[in-house]
């Protein structure tokens, strides 16, 4: 069973996404912070998160670094509402896989997630 | 020397009362010279001699017949032309009137006018040196298409010529003294610009330009040594202040730019703030229709499979819920975007700063920062422009919390002053606080101490209060915070002629 993390502040997102990707065979961890989002990173190991950028406290952009420089190989896919095209070209830079905007189209999620996790194989 | 005009019969008299002055005063002078040296003639043979004393009499009128000869037409001039003297003290009285007109157009056309009416000249030009080439800027005489066709080449030898040496020039003093080729060069650009006397306009090294003048309606068109010597002043004179009038037109014209400008930044600087709110609050919205869509999709995903009531139920009451959120914040988006009202409406301090923090927390973090609000409840009816009111509040708070960063204290208070009949609005912080020598520049535009900041929050607050005729003070000190204090004049008679209205209702924000 695929790891994956979901990193929002808002809970009902969470929520959500953990209901649907459950369904469809993913064990699905999630955290409302930053901090939070890198500890379980680091215990559980997940092998995709998908992450918000604007949180409060430490931010999407920063939590993606630490988890690139910890782990290379873990997916992150940005999930973002509206950003500036600089903040979507530093999260690029800082080696998102992918990212995706808000209102999400859960077809479209599921099938980038597997192509990434394709890609890992 | 001077052209004498046959047709011109008083310039005829002159001349021949002036020959024959001038032929009379010699001989007496040859008689009195004998009448002396007959005496001397036991000194010395030579005085007995008539050739001689001729001789010396010759000697005596050559040497002596310049300022003779400027004496004797002065006195034929007052004599002849009485209005020449009163015509030299009105140009003389001219300058400070034309130090006084600061508008170009206006002063050229005073020069102009002077010159044509006092001297009684047919045409009167007036052309200004610009960007090396010259542009008849006034004109007195000529019909508006002549004056059009006017095309004043500064590579002309006669306008050079007159740049070159700055002295006026007659044309027909200028013939006489000419070599063929430049008389018949000259000639022809005096015929082209219709004008027989050419005056520089210029002062210290300054070129402005030149009048010039066509000749005498009627009377000589000669121009007596001591009219000469007025016009050169007045054209001096007119040259500081035509320069001064043109330094007059660059400022005016450059604050005016400066002030459109001005309003333009103010214009975009407003725009920013509610840009970067509009940010903040469009992402904001963004999260509920993620919700809406997100459970939306899961039910579809399960159609026809085992729907449970429950679930359905619940997915409606998230999407409600999520409708409501999102139109909270489209609502309070759009009351800073509401029109300037032409009326004062009562401002309802709490409302404003309650709506002010909701905006701002959708952009910043509040977790961390402690809010202590204090508003009286004794406060007098207060009107004026919400929009306004607000952005005040927006400019300062949003000041102090950037102040506080992360975690501290920021402290609202708004009160009465009894006895100044004032209202108080203190907005504290604990932040970082401002350095001592910054202070002063704070409430300048583009000042700021904060990396990336526009700078105009507080210069954008003092506009405004100062709009209400009220006053900004801050106090500062590094490390322990800052505090800024707004006093809005509260009295009845600042509104006077304004009937109190009745409170408007307003729409209840959630």
């Amino acid at each position: 069973m695929t790891k994956m993390l979901v990193v929002d502040d808002e809970i009902e997102i969470c929520d959500f996404l953990k209901t649907f990707f459950e369904e469809r065979n993913y064990k699905v961890l999630t955290a409302l912070n930053g901090e939070t989002a890198l500890k379980l990173v680091n215990q559980e190991r997940p092998a995709i998160v998908l992450l918000d950028i604007k949180m409060p406290g430490c931010d999407g952009i920063e939590v993606l670094k630490k988890i690139k420089q910890a782990h290379p190989l873990t997916k992150v896919i940005m999930v973002t509402a509206i950003e500036t095209r600089e903040k979507i070209e530093e999260a690029l830079r800082f080696g998102a896989d992918n990212y995706i905007t808000k209102p999400l189209s859960l077809e479209y999620l599921e099938k980038d997630v597997r192509d990434k996790l394709e890609q890992m194989v | 020397m001077r052209m004498v005009s046959l047709l011109k019969e008083r310039k005829f008299w002159e001349q021949g009362v002036r020959n024959g002055v001038l032929c009379l005063v010699f001989l007496s002078l040859f008689g009195l010279i004998y009448w002396i040296a007959r005496p001397l003639s036991f000194f010395s043979e030579f005085f007995g001699n008539p050739f001689s004393v001729f001789l010396l009499t010759l000697l005596v009128v050559v040497s002596t017949y310049r300022p003779f000869d400027s004496f004797v037409t002065f006195l034929l001039g007052k004599l002849f032309y009485p209005s020449r003297s009163r015509r030299i003290r009105n140009l003389q009285e001219m300058p400070p009137v034309l130090m006084q007109t600061l508008d170009l157009k206006e002063l050229s056309n005073l020069i102009v006018n002077t010159v044509a009416e006092v001297m009684g000249q047919r045409i009167v030009i007036l052309a200004l040196w610009e960007k090396s080439r010259y542009s008849v800027v006034s004109s007195w005489g000529l019909p508006v298409g002549k004056l059009r066709k006017i095309e004043l080449n500064p590579e002309s030898p006669l306008l050079r010529f007159l740049q070159e040496h700055r002295i006026s020039v007659d044309r027909n003093e200028l013939m006489r003294q000419l070599s063929w080729p430049d008389v018949y060069e000259f000639s022809k650009e005096f015929e082209a610009l219709g004008i027989s006397f050419l005056l520089p306009v210029c002062r210290e090294g300054v070129w402005v330009g030149f009048l010039g003048l066509s000749g005498r309606l009627g009377e000589s068109d000669f121009l007596s040594p001591e009219e000469r010597e007025a016009l050169g002043h007045f054209a001096s004179m007119s040259a500081i202040a035509l320069k001064n009038a043109a330094a007059f037109e660059e400022l005016r014209q450059a604050n005016e730019r400066l002030k459109d400008l001005q309003s333009k930044l103010l214009q975009t600087a407003k725009l920013t703030a509610i840009e970067q709110l509009a940010t903040g609050l469009a992402h904001e919205i963004h999260n509920p229709l993620t919700i809406i869509s997100g459970r939306a999709q899961l039910l579809l995903l399960k159609k026809g499979k085992n729907t449970d009531e429950k679930m359905v139920e619940e997915v409606l009451k998230t999407i409600v819920k999520q409708t409501e959120r999102a139109a909270d914040i489209t609502r309070k988006l759009l009351m800073f975007s509401e029109p300037v009202s032409s009326g004062r409406d009562v401002i309802r301090f709490e409302n404003i700063i309650d709506d002010t923090l909701a905006l701002i927390s959708y952009q910043t973090a509040l977790d961390e920062i402690t809010i202590l609000k204090n508003i009286s409840k004794d406060l007098p009816p207060f009107r004026g422009e919400v929009n306004e009111i607000r952005e005040i509040f927006l400019n300062l708070i949003l000041n102090a919390i950037q102040a506080v960063e992360q975690k501290g204290t920021v402290q609202i208070k708004v009160s009465y002053l009894e006895r100044e009949k004032t209202i108080e609005i203190r907005v504290q912080d604990t932040g970082k606080g401002i350095r001592a020598e910054h202070i002063p520049q704070l409430f300048n535009p583009f000042f700021s101490i904060r990396e990336g900041g526009l700078g105009l929050g507080l210069f954008i607050t003092q506009q405004i209060v100062h709009r209400y005729h009220g006053s900004v003070h801050l106090e500062s000190e590094p490390g322990v915070g800052t505090l800024v204090m707004v006093h809005l004049p509260a009295s009845e008679d600042m509104w006077q002629g304004q009937p109190a209205l009745p409170d408007p209702e307003q729409v209840p924000v959630k």
